[in-house]
């Protein structure tokens, strides 16, 4: 578990991603652009973190060493307190409709299939996405 | 027994299995090809004995008559008929002897069976059953009763000689008393003739029957045989079959999970790069980079780009082909998607300074199909338009309602495609000459190939016309089943 802070801002992203590269590109862009970020490689390590640190997005990756992402987010929303109303981007490179469906019917906000996407789209989902939006702590 | 066989087959690579099976198959079919030649010999041999037999009894009739008759007139021709008859039974009784030494001459078998007025062509038959066979009961009885008959002939033979000789003896020919015993001697040995006859009729008869139920008997085995055979060949075959078809499924399957791999594991580590490379040509970040290192970079970022459309197309392709696709129906609202399709190409048009029109009429209804087919069709033909149109070019696109379809047409002033091209325009990995040209490094050559694909998946067709340096025009007509003109239901939830 690896903690990037920006003291500048209070929004705190959680990115639940196995590959290394992917995960510190993210976490690097997002941490420029003012966001407190938390980084988890498992989906162990991301439930404890979700459930730990409450934060206000999470990016789930669909497949991971331990348990697939949509097991992970039906985890999450177990959590009556937080975790049922946790907002949840899908990142994934399988675009299979089960999938998709599965994650929005769990209330994932997006799926992106992340070949499709540019970072600065991805970017700027995530700022739609946190926008007005109160800030847990 | 069967169960350790199947074990050791089981432990086989199918490769060997198949080769296993495909030996036995040929295995069971040369035994059945012996088998039917073995039979075919046998019953052709029964049927030259049966025939043979014919030919024994006729003349044997022929030569006891032909002996009576002798006793009766005295003339030396009919005597000479029957010693020419008696030669058929002497000559198949040579042949039977013949064949009964240890070291028989195949020469004088022959002699004697065409003696015994049998045909050439039948003697190999005739040879062939009669060593393969004659131990066997039912032979093995028929040459009794031939042997009795040669007794019998043998009998006939003496009574023949003796006939012969009180009519032909000239001593006391001229004796009246001599004469009237003589007379009465030749009818008490034509009584001896008409007995040795009746003996022979029962032998003969005999004989028939014996061959025949032999010939029953084969007939009944061969028809076992064939149906035993015949069942095994079907087996094995069903077995390959099933064998082929598992590995046809299992080739499937892995390719499926090949594809799966493929795209996590190609894609991952390219986006990292892709995005890596974004990021270094932000604006935040690519101040700090010198002339020639942005080069670079944007040569990694370019090339990162063309390898994730690359696989998506591949990707597209083989689950296109594999049929491991399934579509989903929602609401479609086809004017929704062209204008997403539309924002992907917006900076190319702008630098291209191309002339976008947009025709869609409002009758066209939500359309109930599979989302995210109908959207890379759309964007295949609108991305290939914008492609192969020249910088100061027109490219106009019409949604509209045609004959209760919805009909997308998209329209150029591009460079065309050459008419002797123009068949291949749908096959896979194509590109026209001229596209080559024009646009050298862009293109995987896939994208026609999966529109056309996907169209059909939607139930609908696609079609073109195109003149070289002037521009194309695609057609796409989809289906309107359940379609209503009510909001989608993502605009009523969202």
């Amino acid at each position: 578990m690896e903690n990037q802070t920006n003291k500048n801002t209070v929004k705190k992203i959680l990115i639940v991603e196995d590959d290394s590269a992917l995960r510190d590109i993210l976490a690097d862009n997002l941490a420029t652009e003012g966001y407190t970020v938390l980084k988890a490689k498992s989906g162990a390590e991301g439930l404890e973190l979700a459930l730990s640190e409450h934060p206000d997005l999470i990016l789930l990756d669909i497949i991971l060493p331990d348990e697939d992402g949509i097991g992970l987010l039906k985890k999450i929303r177990v959590d009556e307190t937080w975790g049922k109303h946790a907002k949840v981007v899908m990142l994934s490179n399988l675009s299979d409709n089960q999938s998709v469906a599965a994650s929005l019917e769990l209330g994932a906000r997006s799926f992106l299939v992340k070949s499709d996407w540019k970072i600065q789209d991805v970017l700027g989902v995530i700022h739609d996405e946190l926008k007005d939006w109160p800030t847990t702590n | 027994m069967v169960g350790s066989i199947l074990k050791t087959l089981k432990r086989q690579t199918l490769q060997n299995r198949l080769y296993i099976i495909i030996g036995l198959v040929i295995l069971i079919l040369v035994f059945g090809l012996v088998n039917f030649w073995f039979g075919m010999r046998v019953m052709s041999g029964i049927r030259a004995y049966v025939g043979g037999e014919g030919l024994w009894s006729k003349a044997q009739k022929e030569a006891v008559s032909h002996l009576v008759r002798y006793s009766e007139s005295r003339d030396e021709s009919d005597y000479q008929k029957f010693v020419e008859f008696t030669e058929v039974q002497l000559g198949d009784k040579q042949a039977r002897l013949e064949m009964d030494k240890p070291e028989p001459n195949d020469a004088v078998i022959r002699e004697g069976f065409i003696k015994g007025g049998n045909h050439p062509d039948d003697v190999d038959d005739l040879i062939f059953l009669y060593r393969r066979f004659k131990n066997v009961s039912y032979m093995t009885s028929a040459i009794q009763t031939w042997t009795e008959g040669d007794q019998e002939i043998e009998n006939l033979l003496r009574v023949g000689e003796h006939i012969h000789n009180l009519i032909t003896n000239p001593i006391g020919a001229t004796d009246p008393g001599v004469r009237a015993a003589r007379t009465a001697e030749l009818s008490l040995q034509a009584e001896e003739v008409y007995k040795t006859d009746t003996k022979l009729t029962v032998l003969e008869n005999r004989f028939s029957a014996t061959l025949n139920e032999g010939a029953r008997g084969i007939t009944s085995t061969l028809v076992r045989m064939t149906i035993i055979i015949t069942c095994l060949l079907g087996l094995l075959s069903l077995t390959v079959a099933i064998m082929i078809a598992r590995a046809i499924l299992r080739l499937d399957r892995l390719k499926t999970e090949f594809v799966s791999l493929a795209s996590h594991q190609l894609r991952t580590p390219l986006t990292a790069m892709n995005w890596s490379s974004e990021t270094l040509l932000s604006p935040k970040t690519s101040g700090n980079l010198s002339p020639t290192q942005k080069k670079y970079v944007e040569t990694l970022h370019t090339g990162g780009q063309r390898m994730a459309d690359m696989i998506g197309d591949l990707l597209s392709v083989s689950s296109l082909d594999l049929g491991t696709y399934k579509p989903e129906e929602t609401d479609v609202d086809i004017g929704e998607i062209l204008a997403t399709v539309l924002k992907d190409e917006q900076t190319t048009i702008q630098q291209k300074d191309i002339t976008l029109t947009t025709n869609i009429d409002q009758n066209v209804p939500i359309l109930w199909l599979d989302k995210q087919l109908v959207t890379v069709v759309l964007q295949n033909l609108v991305s290939n338009s914008v492609k192969y149109t020249p910088a100061g070019g027109q490219v106009t696109i019409g949604i509209s309602l045609k004959k209760g379809h919805a009909l997308v047409s998209v329209t150029d002033t591009g460079i065309g495609i050459p008419a002797d091209e123009q068949p291949q325009v749908f096959t896979k990995i194509f590109r026209a000459k001229n596209a080559k040209k024009f646009s050298f490094d862009e293109g995987t050559g896939l994208g026609l190939y999966i529109a056309k694909a996907m169209v059909h998946r939607l139930g609908g067709s696609i079609w073109f016309d195109s003149v070289e340096n002037k521009g194309s025009s695609f057609f796409v007509k989809l289906p309107v089943n359940k379609g209503h003109y009510g909001k989608s239901d993502e605009q009523k939830h969202g």
